[in-house]
């Protein structure tokens, strides 16, 4: 385009835009409302030998994002724009580079709800299908196609959609097609069955995938699919969740190849009444992981999502080993018991008492191998055992106790049990000597002081003691076992201040205190400085952050060790 | 109108069931047959000896190699590189070095995990650009089907009393070529024994001392991104030689096990194929 050309076109806009702004007034009322939200997270790195963090030539990142979106009436449209050059230190750096990945337009009108371009859906509890970012993670599988939802009767839902997923700034090769319908009984028959207090949901859902083979050696299935059917039960505080799902044969990075079929089975069940509440969740996959491109990687790709129901810890030493859902198969579950002690009681004094007890266990599946000679024409690699469990991966049973000692004083106390299977989880070996099972206790006390209205101090004091059960390898020219997975305990602390509802001032110590290595016994010290003016939150960091290891599908990312000032700028209108 | 809603969706639906599975009930390729062109293939292999999956991939890369379709069409490169590459007590053998840091960074590769590698560095910038080794068959037929721009010589002598390398590359261009391309001349080392974790063998016995490294990047005869030698662009049969005298090789190294790679590749940084290479050669020093 010719210079003279360029001025034009800007001229002309110009003008339009001179002339919207002049007519913005009498149009306000039709004009519907824009909503937007931005952050930006930057950090500038340095070297810092003695924990390992080395950022390289490209010392500042950040990672940034703008969602605007606009409504009126049944209709909606949006954009969000992304950038990060480079990723900040532990994303994929896949991301490297700035764009729009996700615009869409939506319109509702009574019972047809119709997206075009990017959207979010899930299918039940997502085990076919789960669309959906989080920012955190910086994990988006937006879909970039079309979706219609269309609801003709009361208490019936049906959902059709084709798109390619995301990846990166570009999109998968595979094509993804999904229909899901549910049926809401109660409503359905609200004529005939009057107000039930029973509400039973049944659902179905079926998704498939289209990815060429262009395997040389190798039939691959072009087109793979899964199945699921579901049912919830709600009556008052009781709630029923159960969903199956299959999947047919789909050979992929992720499974090495097996074309055998997939299964799940997960169910959830709580109640809850006044000061007391109970959930119990259990699930079993078997080579569920279900991807747009069968050679994807990390968390690139991933069509469903393998429900994780352990618990999230906030504090950081509790997360210190924290689980993920294996993706080629696991079993377990979930419990946790609330319970609130009734003021005016002994333990309840004269606020009440919390009392949250939560456990978890995961295990392997129970796995036989198949001899390649007699799996030629099918390559399933293994069979089951679904009446027994195999190596445990993962447990976690904790109990937090909350308690107000006065107008002024809360203090909050936990202690866990845990145990991690590192070898596997992390790193799919069963090598113990590279990567021991850790057993870990854990404690934490938070106190906070609120010592006038708006303003409060708060002092958490976490300590994390390993137990690595490692066979030791050589030492090292210095004289240190060499030990780059073992970290033995750490201890914490940590004082935020809140002198106004505006600021915030915290500084933080995270101390490996007995590690094996003397010379890797140092502090990770932190600090920020944050300011929150109604929608707007900046914040400005200093510290050190750990090194760790992130593994998916075999593949293992890692995620280096950290030190630097970082700045973070929300806003939203 | 709600009917005629119901007749497509349950229409939609049906063909979405119909089509979208297909069940293989015999994994191998009957029809399995590859067109190959005149161009080789270059296939870097990001690895490290403290990383459990990589001999898996380096088993790939060796029976492509080694395989009836696609002998002396492929080009093998290990770069080592990243934190499964780092040296301790247990793994004191270094097989890093500045190139493969600086690819290594360059590409992201290490920070995406590893194994993992490029097939002629295509699709630099999209989000397939690095391969998981399970693709590298695909990518590389794929690779293999487009002509070649450029066709290399490389003619090597080497003294063995001084350890001095002259190396002379003779690039040819086969079509007419706009843009700009270099040239990297690199020596790598094969037969390289050292300690390697590979995880497919029983618990206890993974760690293994006498793994044979082939393949390894050592250095860069010229530098890590070489030489212009077309500057803006070649027409068909437009040579152009370059010279790399008195490289000494590193006395540490086994220099008949070493050979010269020389690769030409896109330069231009607004090209589509940006870092793409467009050919490749290798050549024993002795």
């Amino acid at each position: 385009m010719s210079i003279k050309s360029t001025t034009r076109l800007l001229f002309l806009f110009s003008i339009s835009l001179f002339y919207r702004t002049s007519s913005f007034a009498q149009l306000k009322d039709e004009l519907g409302a824009i909503h937007g939200n931005f952050q930006i997270d930057a950090a500038n790195y340095q070297k810092d030998t003695i924990i390992g963090a080395d950022p390289g030539s490209e010392v500042f990142r950040y990672n940034a994002f703008g969602n605007i979106n606009y409504q009126k009436g049944g209709f909606s449209a949006g954009v969000r724009f992304e950038s990060y050059n480079p990723p900040l230190l532990g994303y994929l750096p896949g991301y490297k580079g700035s764009g729009v990945p996700y615009r869409f337009a939506r319109y509702q009108h009574k019972d047809i709800d119709i997206t075009v371009g990017n959207f979010y859906e899930q299918f039940g509890s997502g085990i076919t299908l789960r669309s959906y970012e989080n920012r955190g993670l910086l994990y988006d599988n937006a879909l970039d196609g079309m979706r219609v939802i269309f609801t003709p009767k009361k208490g019936i839902t049906l959902k059709g959609l084709v798109g390619k997923q995301r990846t990166y700034f570009s999109l998968s090769p595979g094509i993804v097609r999904g229909v899901d319908g549910e049926l809401n009984v109660m409503e359905l028959f609200d004529s005939i069955l009057g107000n039930s207090k029973t509400k039973v949901i049944l659902g179905g859902s079926f998704v498939s995938k289209y990815q060429e083979d262009q395997n040389p050696s190798l039939v691959l299935p072009q087109n793979v699919a899964t199945g699921a059917g579901r049912l919830t039960v709600i009556r008052g505080g009781f709630n029923f969740n159960a969903e199956y799902a299959y999947k047919a044969n789909d050979p992929s990075y992720q499974n090495k190849y097996s074309y055998r079929e997939g299964k799940a089975i997960i169910a959830s069940t709580s109640y809850g009444t006044d000061g007391f509440s109970m959930m119990l969740s259990g699930k079993m996959l078997d080579n569920m992981s279900f991807r747009s491109d069968r050679d994807a990687q990390n968390t690139i790709d991933m069509i469903n999502y393998q429900p994780d129901f352990s618990k999230f810890h906030t504090y950081s030493l509790m997360a210190y080993y924290p689980y993920a859902t294996q993706a080629n198969g696991e079993v377990g579950g979930t419990a946790e018991i609330q319970y609130k002690v009734k003021k005016g009681t002994l333990l309840g004094g004269k606020y009440g008492m919390d009392i949250t007890i939560n456990g978890s266990a995961y295990y392997a599946l129970d796995t036989i191998g198949i001899a390649p000679i007699n799996d030629t024409l099918r390559n399933f690699k293994y069979t089951t055992n679904y009446s027994n469990v195999g190596n445990e991966y993962y447990h976690d049973f904790n109990i937090e106790i909350t308690k107000k000692l006065s107008k002024k004083l809360k203090f909050t106390v936990m202690y866990a049990n845990q145990f991690l299977n590192q070898s596997i989880v992390q790193f799919n070996t069963p090598d113990k000597e590279e990567h021991p099972d850790i057993t870990s206790h854990i404690g934490v006390l938070d106190v906070t002081y609120r010592y006038k209205t708006g303003s409060a101090i708060r002092i958490e004091t976490q300590g994390f003691f390993g137990k690595y059960d490692y066979k030791e390898h050589a030492l090292d020219a210095n004289g240190n076992k060499n030990i780059t997975n073992n970290t033995g305990s750490w201890m914490s602390g940590l004082i935020e201040w809140t002198p106004s509802t505006h600021w915030s001032i915290t500084v933080a110590d995270q101390y490996n205190y007995n590690n094996p290595v003397i010379a890797k016994r140092v502090h990770y010290y932190y600090g920020m400085i944050g300011y929150v003016n109604g929608p707007t939150r900046v914040s400005v960091s200093y510290g050190r952050q750990r090194q760790g290891i992130f593994c998916a599908g075999g593949v293992c990312r890692f995620v280096p060790a950290s030190s630097g000032l970082t700045i973070s700028i929300s806003s939203s209108f | 109108m709600k009917k005629l809603f119901y007749s497509i969706i349950a229409i939609i639906t049906l063909t979405i069931v119909v089509s979208s599975c297909d069940k293989v009930t015999n994994v191998k390729d009957p029809n399995a047959e590859v067109i190959l062109g005149n161009r080789k293939v270059l296939i870097e292999d990001y690895t490290g000896h403290k990383c459990g999956n990589c001999p898996a991939a380096a088993d790939v890369l060796t029976a492509l190699d080694t395989s009836a379709s696609y002998k002396g069409k492929i080009i093998p490169l290990a770069i080592h590189a990243g934190f499964f590459a780092n040296i301790n007590a247990s793994y004191p053998t270094d097989l890093r070095n500045p190139i493969g840091n600086a690819y290594d960074t360059q590409f992201g590769i290490s920070a995406a995990g590893n194994p993992n590698g490029l097939i002629n560095r295509g699709g630099y910038g999209t989000g397939s650009f690095i391969k998981a080794y399970t693709t590298w068959e695909s990518e590389l037929v794929q690779m293999l089907s487009k002509p070649a721009k450029f066709e290399i010589k490389i003619r090597n002598t080497f003294n063995t009393s001084s350890n001095n390398l002259n190396t002379q590359v003779v690039v040819k261009s086969l079509s007419n070529n706009s843009g700009n391309y270099k040239l990297v001349v690199l020596l790598a080392e094969d037969s390289i024994v050292a300690e390697q974790l590979d995880y497919r063998l029983p618990s206890g016995s993974q760690f293994i001392t006498n793994y044979k490294f082939n393949h390894v990047l050592r250095d860069a005869i010229n530098s890590t991104w070489g030489d212009v030698v077309f500057a803006s662009g070649a027409i068909a049969n437009d040579s152009i030689i370059k010279t790399y005298s008195n490289y000494t090789i590193n006395s540490a190294y086994n220099a008949n096990k070493c050979h010269v790679i020389a690769y030409v590749y896109d330069a231009n940084s607004s090209s589509p194929t940006y870092y793409e290479v467009l050919q490749v050669e290798e050549a024993h020093v002795k």
